[in-house]
């Protein structure tokens, strides 16, 4: 495996483990979107809670979704400039930050930049200030 | 003295009763979604378990996260519905 190779599957490591903390979250939500204990006669309380879990859960559904479609996109990019390399990619190794910077050449050099780009928009949620405005974001073109 | 009168108001008890009616179907409509949200919730459970990933596996992820999104949008128009209607009956 190149160097080259090696790092951009460092990267796509990388955006499947946001993934999975994003979608982890999720999945706990989702857990209290529930009406089996529900009694005969409803509360109002319990309607309420269900509509508040509905609502994070969509957000974090979408958020989910939208990295999700990074790693579908930068599996896509890899595989066009490694069509050889087929075997499953395991997360567990640890990824590396990503260096926009560095130079490639030939084929690396058309693709790269969109993975890079991608890779940007998402380090994003790294900062805590970021995250919370591009949650706020997706909430609120979610509620709309 | 104010005469008692034993008339009956059908309009009030046939409104009452529709309400009534369209509260526990929505609640029906409730429970069977909710169901299915839970039936797709534990297959991304066991999609996203295993840190290994492959084309393959990030499409059905994919598609089970846009079904889990469609459902949810519409469990959320049903509880708003189901509220307006228990709304509806306490003002009636």
């Amino acid at each position: 495996m190149t160097e080259k190779q090696e790092e951009m599957l460092q990267q796509m490591i990388y955006l499947y483990n946001l993934f999975l903390n994003e979608v982890g979250e999720a999945i706990e939500n989702l857990r209290q979107v529930k009406t089996r204990d529900w009694p005969a006669r409803v509360y109002k309380d319990d309607v309420d809670k269900l509509k508040s879990c509905v609502r994070v859960s969509r957000s974090k559904l979408s958020t989910s979704r939208k990295m999700i479609d990074a790693v579908i996109e930068s599996e896509e990019i890899y595989r066009e400039v490694f069509p050889f390399e087929k075997s499953a990619i395991s997360s567990q190794q640890s990824a590396p930050q990503p260096q926009p910077k560095e130079v490639y050449s030939g084929k690396v050099d058309e693709v790269h930049p969109v993975l890079t780009a991608l890779l940007a928009h998402l380090e994003g949620l790294a900062t805590e200030q970021d995250f919370e405005h591009w949650l706020a974001r997706i909430r609120t073109s979610t509620l709309e | 003295m104010q005469e008692k009168t034993f008339d009956y108001d059908y309009n009030y008890e046939i409104e009452k009763k529709a309400l009534e009616k369209k509260i526990s179907l929505k609640k029906k409509e409730l429970d069977k979604i909710s169901e299915k949200i839970f039936s797709d919730r534990l297959i991304l459970e066991k999609l996203t378990l295993r840190k290994s990933f492959n084309a393959k596996k990030l499409e059905e992820i994919r598609k089970v996260l846009v079904l889990l999104q469609k459902k949810l949008f519409v469990i959320q128009r049903l509880i708003g519905e189901f509220q307006l209607a228990r709304r509806d009956r306490v003002s009636l």
